[in-house]
């Protein structure tokens, strides 16, 4: 009886030990990585008002795929962001560009990221002068990835951003038969000096980035030193048109603030340029923006937002501004309604006018509604009305029949 | 004899000023004890889950992460992560709440990497097409309202006060409130909205209240249902947990931007 007892007390104890150990091991247990992947596909179809012009496709049936894989481990995280458009009618404007290639090292008061990257500074919904930092993909505007090495310093309602930047990254252009460029485009020109180019991509360029929280407003300023891609300008070499970017120092900022129960933005960038080549200079200048977006709520628990918008481009002729820009002297004025339904319901509209030259308007209308919680539909349409007036288009004038009608389908997988 | 006199001068004097107490600042008062029955949570981390049911009686879910980090003599910071559905997946809400001013609020949208502030108009919308409005999700200080206290009662076996609130807040989407407060456990358990028209818009109902840390008690769902549209939202807490310590740091809109995990 005492031995069955003993052997009781010692297999109890060995039991509890066991556990005891296994908690104890839980307890210590080095955090591990975690990882996630999820992503989306989006069949789009286009249909381009008719141009009669058989060397450009007016049906665009395109697939896009975001593909995202992200891991954590404790201050270390990881991501990748792939996205890919194939077009169907159109196999040399399919696309495949990496968004998101980081690994970043993040601490309470600082973090320290190595990789493919994209940032948003402007807080205006149509005219953002100060997206500066990446390059993008021409038939969405959707931004690429720019290889950077960055380190962020948080200082409470503070932070101070430095980003290093090695490479020169190119837009991604469309083909000669999409109706978003009809252009057929040779390599891009990178200016370094006076008549020189980068022979390969490698560059020096830095940006640096200053954010303050204020309560009722936040401001940022930046500086940024690396290639202007906003300007666009062409260089001809008598065969084909080079998209032809120099370098500049782009000084600038932004705030937006909650007054008088509107939101208001502004945004401001001074760029200055030193480098000519093949007759090509560009001016120094400034460009300012101004926001501002009042909504009004009913009790139904819809809301419309009236969004105003204005963009003026200083230091230029009007047709020199024209020339670097397709918006430099424009005004928008369009709304947002969100109806409050479960499936989010939402439509967006604007008009887009010239105060500087005659005859440059831009339409778009958009609605979209989720379909359950994977699928989603977006259809809209699109005008750009701006007729040439002289004999190189200027400003607007260069999307000038750009007129579609699109819808696009959502599904989102994980 | 001289003391027996004060003595009840004194109590008589204390009866009166009880009894002077006005229905406005006795509704206060009930308002400031809740309040201070509830100090002290430090944190709060949450998953929820809201579902939200149209007038043919459609369903769907959302899903949220919930931060709150306790600020003293001043409103709540706290952060609302959007989970599900896919398409606003990573959306955070940043609210920087205040006694007396109007909040300060940021949204971040993953997508574009996007910062936006809220105006404070916005505080009457929608929250994510549901029936509770971002003032109904935001910090309920005591300082926002007027007060008037109706009655007393019992609501099951729970005494209650019913309790008239007024918005100060000339954007908000009510003319008044109408709320029955456990004063036992310090928990609402019920509020009715009164539109701007003064017309009976909303009523929330709070059950399965828990208690969570220390004396205090939460309410673990809210349903909240439109007497006007004939639709409904129900929010229910999981994994909440009071007394979580978290950094001034993580609410800040400087630091909003970051990988949903």
């Amino acid at each position: 009886m005492l031995s069955k007892l003993v052997c009781f007390i010692l297999v109890a104890t060995f039991v509890t030990a066991c556990f005891e150990a296994e908690a104890r091991t839980r307890k210590k247990r080095k955090p591990t990585w975690r990882m996630k992947v999820e992503g989306q596909f989006e069949p789009q179809l286009r249909f381009y008002e008719s141009d009669d012009d058989k060397s450009t496709e007016d049906i665009h049936r395109e697939f896009v795929t975001r593909f995202e894989w992200k891991t954590k481990k404790r201050y270390h995280r990881t991501k990748l962001q792939l996205v890919s458009r194939a077009v169907a009618e159109d196999s040399a404007s399919s696309s495949l560009f990496v968004k998101e290639a980081w690994y970043s090292y993040r601490q309470r008061y600082w973090e320290f990221l190595a990789g493919a990257n994209f940032f948003t500074w402007s807080t205006l919904e149509v005219f953002n002068p100060i997206e500066i930092l990446n390059a993008v993909e021409f038939i969405e505007q959707e931004k690429i990835g720019e290889p950077m090495i960055s380190y962020k310093r948080f200082m409470g309602n503070r932070s101070l951003q430095f980003y290093y930047l090695p490479l020169n990254t190119d837009h991604i252009y469309p083909s000669a038969r999409s109706r978003n460029l009809g252009l057929s485009l040779g390599s891009t020109y990178w200016v370094k000096d006076n008549e020189e180019l980068y022979e390969g991509r490698l560059a020096n360029n830095f940006a640096l980035e200053w954010k303050h929280g204020l309560g009722f407003m936040d401001y940022r300023l930046l500086f940024f030193h690396g290639p202007d891609r906003s300007l666009e300008l062409f260089s001809f070499d008598g065969s084909s048109f080079h998209p032809i970017f120099f370098k500049s120092s782009m000084l600038g900022g932004n705030l937006q603030a909650a007054l008088w129960g509107s939101t208001v933005k502004l945004e401001f960038l001074a760029k200055s340029y030193s480098h000519e080549y093949n007759s090509i200079k560009p001016e120094s200048h400034q460009v300012l923006a101004l926001g501002v977006e009042y909504p009004f709520i009913f009790d139904s628990g819809s809301e419309i937002s009236l969004i105003f918008e204005w963009q003026q481009a200083f230091g230029l002729e009007n047709d020199v501004a024209a020339s670097y820009y397709s918006f430099q002297s424009d005004v928008f004025l369009g709304g947002r309604y969100v109806k409050g339904d479960i499936q989010g319901t939402q439509v967006l509209f604007g008009l887009i006018h010239d105060v500087s030259r005659e005859k440059e308007n831009a339409l778009s209308l958009e609605y979209s509604r989720r379909l359950n919680a994977k699928w989603k539909i977006e259809l809209g349409a699109q005008a750009r009305l701006a007729p040439q007036k002289e004999s190189l288009p200027l400003g607007l004038e260069r999307q000038d029949g750009q007129n579609y009608i699109y819808s696009k389908l959502f599904y989102y997988f994980r | 004899m001289k003391s027996l006199f004060l003595v009840g001068l004194l109590t008589f004097g204390l009866c009166f000023s009880a009894n002077a107490e006005s229905p406005e600042e006795k509704g206060f008062r009930l308002a400031k004890e809740n309040e201070k029955a509830n100090t002290g949570f430090i944190g709060e981390l949450a998953l929820l889950k809201m579902i939200l049911i149209n007038a043919h009686g459609d369903k769907t879910t959302r899903k949220m992460k919930s931060f709150i980090k306790e600020r003293e003599n001043e409103g709540d910071y706290s952060i609302n992560e959007f989970l599900w559905p896919a398409d606003v997946k990573g959306t955070k809400l940043l609210t920087h709440a205040f006694k007396e001013k109007d909040d300060d609020q940021w949204l971040y949208m993953p997508a574009i990497k996007r910062v936006k502030r809220i105006s404070s108009r916005n505080k009457s919308g929608s929250f994510m097409g549901s029936e509770f409005s971002y003032e109904d999700m935001g910090s309920q200080e005591p300082e926002k309202f007027n007060y008037k206290f109706i009655k007393s009662g019992k609501m099951g076996k729970h005494p209650v006060a019913v309790v008239e609130r007024y918005p100060k807040d000339k954007n908000s989407a009510y003319s008044k409130q109408i709320t029955y407060e456990d004063t036992d456990r310090h928990v609402i358990l019920k509020v009715e909205y009164f539109d701007r028209k003064g017309e009976l818009l909303k009523v929330a109902s709070f059950t399965n209240v828990k208690k969570v840390f220390k004396n205090m008690y939460r309410a673990h769902k809210i349903h909240m249902k439109n007497v006007q549209t004939k639709k409904e939202s129900i929010l229910t807490w999981s994994k909440r947990k009071l007394g979580a310590k978290l950094p001034d740091s993580k609410f800040q809109s400087t630091k909003l931007a970051g990988d949903a995990f």
